[in-house]
């Protein structure tokens, strides 16, 4: 089939009828049915506002305090202090952006390779399908932590972006299996039968047919890289095996129970729970969105 | 760190975590004393060898010598009796004869005679330590009566002081390890002279020795054999049990039935166990204050503070741009707030150290008159004189940032180590410090100190945490700024000097090869620094004095803290510790009960 004939055989992207609802309206719709929904979107956009916003809240140089040092939780220091009396709030607020960009850019990549890799593997079969398997199952084989360990020391994570990058390239795997096993399933239904026989073309089913039917799955998937992404890089940071700042979460971890005996004594216990709270309220934020997200963009539960 | 402290590494400490989870221990029983071993962790299946990095034998418990250091800044050679029970000193103290003590046995009940001596400097040539302190032959004068020489030609001050601390183990068992012709390939190893076949057999011979002491150390006896005043029983992952030694030569002096080591993985457990009041003693462990309030408040916990030759320092590659200018270097150390330092990185464990001059305040205070400790720079945390060091260099500032003569902005990188937290914190408030001064810097952590060591030497680091003033000997001391780092080595027993250019023999710090002091005298601290090693203790004091001014005036280092050798004992089931002896506290608690303290409640 030639490109000419199938673009003319292409449909055209159906618009949006005049009173359709928009996408903005029908999510309104869909996450305001729960308020645990309205709560998680709130718990994100706040998380993503702190990493936006949050280090021009402060200078540059977050002020030390000798003098403050596992500082007591008070007004001026909601949630205490840290090794050197910096406010341990102003930490998680600066240190926001490089756990959740490096978070997002690794459920992007996470999700980006695991999605093309599995669509393509499902839907074209033969060799490249063994291919593509077998560097799955490679991957998969390939003790995806201890590897981030061993890398970390060789490779310089001071940029969100290249610890995205490594946290995507080593966890992809299991969501390439199961765009996989959906496209082979979806492959043999009626409708893509018809595609074909309407002579689309193979990026056209794979990406405007099959792409949006394992949508809400690849979404929610999505989101779940974000929080295992994030816990991945606050435990190498908790290792002390990356680059050190002292807002980075999980350098915030490692230095309260290894430098300031969190675990021993209380008066460091709020240097422990500031991230510990941080990445909790965060995930729950993310689980709780995740019912809307399904329903989003699950064509049969939006259909009901 | 998984954070170990600084000081234990100082000892030799391996830093990786062995095993976890303790199992039941004997602490609560009156006559167990219980505490860990400041050199590494419990390593199960490692073997029960002194040679093994990881070896399952314990200092004073097990693990014997011929004498226990008193620790004197000035006096190297005063020595507390081990397995020798008297010694001489004789020729300049180019040899040494001991006579080991009357009725010394292994746990085996064979005599500890001169074979075994002589067999532990031969492991000792295995390990490359016995050439470090120029061991050139041993020779039994009688069954209980060894001689030592130096090698012809050199007059090592520290001689008997490092041979002194040689382990002593059985031949019986190392004999088969180390061959029937280990003397023949150490003495052609000890060839210094010019002939070429000679020359040839002499590089032969050493790569021979280094080969056995890959198989020395990984020797492993099938059963402890202990000279000293207790044995090993059983080992698991949690601890290490040893019993009273019956065989021990002064065994009545030693009134405690049983120790038990506890295993750790990092000093938050070691500060668990002395929390929980587990733990009879604890060596120098870094914690912070409110971990060392917590530790006090247990019943029995006591404080004992011993003294400590190590300085924790901000080192110079001096040929890396700008930091070979003396006037940046200076900026530097006024830019930095010391107290703050170590307020926040060595609260319990540190002092702040007073004078930049390559020795720990203590010592400083021991060789300097107070005259000359007035002629010091203490390099006092000033903003105003750092920018004026800077102006006079050249150095200038726009939009708040400085900038280098060059035209380039100057930005810096602290390197340090991971799991040394002290450091970590450290480099965290200095960089704060030069940042709101307007140079921007951050911390840079490396993640092992083995790839730390490698790279420092490789020039890769501007700035970089060092330990200084490891004493309490002027040698030692000073070499850590003239030394190795700096490109001084002794090659055949002579002096030489590799320039920085030579990256292959580590000198990183490319410290000027001559300073001139206050009185306008020019010294060459390199060459002095080695003359320190032949000289009576007397004789070094001049020396001291003008490099102690060196390292002053050209300071390659800033001295940020000094540690402080915190202990801890518990009074709750043993007491009678030697807390005002801080000579024989500097000693593992084994050297303690040989010598008749520690007695159950």
């Amino acid at each position: 089939m030639s490109v000419a004939e199938s673009t003319s055989v292409s449909p055209k992207t159906p618009r949006v009828p005049s009173g359709h609802p928009t996408f903005i309206h029908t999510a309104w719709r869909v996450i305001a049915k729960k308020p645990g929904r309205i709560v998680g979107l709130a718990i994100i956009l706040f998380f993503a506002l702190m990493a936006i916003v949050g280090p021009y809240l402060y200078p540059r140089q977050l002020p030390i305090n000798p003098n403050a040092i596992y500082a007591a939780i008070s007004w001026k220091y909601p949630l205490g202090t840290d090794f050197e009396g910096t406010s341990n709030l102003a930490l998680i607020v600066t240190g926001a952006r490089y756990v959740l960009f490096a978070a997002f850019m690794a459920a992007i990549f996470t999700v980006v390779i695991g999605t093309v890799l599995g669509l393509v593997s499902g839907y074209y079969l033969g060799w490249s399908d063994s291919v593509i398997m077998r560097i799955t199952d490679f991957v998969l084989t390939i003790p995806g932590f201890p590897l981030l360990v061993v890398l970390s020391t060789v490779w310089n994570f001071g940029q969100p972006v290249a610890m995205g990058f490594v946290l995507g390239i080593t966890g992809w795997g299991g969501l390439a299996r199961a765009v996989r096993s959906q496209t082979l399933s979806l492959r043999e239904r009626g409708f893509i039968e018809a595609a074909h026989t309407l002579g689309l073309s193979p990026v056209h089913i794979l990406f405007k047919e099959i792409l949006p039917n394992i949508g809400s799955y690849i979404a929610m998937n999505l989101l779940l890289a974000v929080t295992g992404s994030i816990y991945a890089e606050v435990g190498l940071f908790f290792l002390g095996v990356v680059p050190f700042q002292v807002n980075n979460w999980g350098v915030m971890l490692n230095l309260a129970v290894f430098s300031a005996g969190a675990m021993s004594s209380v008066q460091a216990l709020p240097y422990l729970l500031s991230p510990l709270i941080a990445l909790l309220v965060l995930t729950l934020g993310v689980v709780l969105f995740l019912d809307a997200v399904d329903e989003l963009f699950n064509p049969r539960l939006k259909e009901a | 760190m998984k954070k170990i402290s600084t000081l234990a590494l100082v000892a030799g400490i391996g830093v990786l975590a062995a095993g976890c989870g303790a199992s039941s221990t004997k602490s609560a029983s009156p006559s167990t004393f219980t505490t860990i071993d400041e050199f590494h962790p419990i390593t199960v299946g490692a073997p029960l060898n002194p040679f093994n990095t990881s070896g399952n034998n314990w200092v004073g418990f097990d693990q014997m010598q011929l004498g226990w250091t008193t620790n004197s800044p000035t006096n190297p050679n005063a020595f507390y009796p081990g397995l020798a029970q008297k010694w001489k000193i004789s020729n300049g103290g180019r040899t040494v004869t001991i006579w080991l003590q009357p009725g010394a046995k292994w746990s085996n009940g064979k005599p500890v005679t001169a074979q075994d001596v002589k067999a532990s400097m031969a492991a000792a040539f295995t390990q490359g330590s016995a050439q470090s302190f120029y061991l050139g032959s041993v020779n039994i004068l009688s069954p209980t009566e060894v001689q030592f020489n130096q090698v012809p030609g050199q007059d090592y001050n520290l001689f008997f002081n490092n041979l002194m601390q040689q382990s002593i183990i059985p031949a019986s068992e190392y004999d088969k390890v180390l061959g029937a012709n280990i003397w023949t390939t150490i003495n052609e190893s000890l060839y210094a002279g010019t002939n070429p076949a000679k020359a040839a057999l002499a590089k032969k011979a050493e790569t021979a020795l280094t080969n056995l002491g890959k198989k020395v150390a990984a020797f492993a006896p099938s059963k402890d054999i202990s000279a000293g005043p207790f044995v090993l029983k059983n080992l698991n992952p949690g601890e290490a049990l040893l019993v009273k030694n019956p065989d021990f030569y002064n065994a009545k002096a030693i009134h405690v039935k049983q120790v038990v080591f506890r295993n750790y993985t990092g000093n938050q457990q070691i500060w668990n166990y002395l929390i929980g009041g587990q733990l009879d003693m604890a060596p120098f462990t870094a914690m912070p204050s409110n971990i060392l309030s917590q530790i006090l408040k247990t019943k029995g916990n006591e404080k004992v503070v011993a003294p400590s030759y190590v300085g924790a320092a901000l080192a110079f590659n001096q040929g890396i741009y700008p930091y070979g200018i003396p006037d940046v270097r200076y900026a530097i150390a006024h830019i930095i707030n010391r107290q703050a330092v170590q307020k926040v990185a060595e609260p319990v464990v540190g002092t702040v150290s007073k004078y930049s001059d390559g020795m720990v305040d203590a010592a400083a205070e021991k060789w300097l008159t107070p005259s000359q400790i007035k002629q010091l720079n203490p390099y006092g945390y000033n903003l105003t004189l750092a920018a004026h060091e800077l102006e006079k260099a050249g150095f200038h500032k726009v939009h708040g940032q400085w900038m280098m003569p060059n035209g380039k902005p100057w930005t810096a990188t602290i390197y340090t180590v991971n799991g040394f937290s002290d450091w970590i914190e450290a480099s965290k408030v200095i960089s704060s410090e030069m940042s709101a001064f307007g140079i921007p810097t951050h911390p840079a952590i490396v993640s092992s100190y083995s790839e730390y060591l490698k790279e420092i030497a490789l020039d890769k680091y501007p700035i970089a945490f060092w330990l200084n003033a490891l004493g309490p000997e002027a040698y030692p001391t000073f070499q850590r700024i003239w030394g190795p780092n700096d490109g001084y080595n002794v090659v055949g027993g002579h002096l030489v000097h590799y320039p920085y250019s030579n990256t292959a023999e580590g000198n990183w710090l490319d410290a000027a090869r001559t300073v001139k002091l206050p009185g306008g005298q020019v010294v060459d601290p390199g060459r002095l620094t080695y003359s320190l090693n032949s000289l009576t203790p007397s004789q070094q004091r001049p020396i001291v004095q003008k490099l102690a001014l060196a390292a002053n005036v050209s300071l390659p280092m800033i001295t940020l803290w000094n540690y402080v050798n915190v202990q801890f004992v518990n009074n709750t089931r043993f007491t009678d510790y030697p807390v005002n002896n801080p000579g024989l506290l500097d000693n593992p608690p084994g050297v303690w009960m040989m010598r008749g303290y520690v007695k159950p409640r």
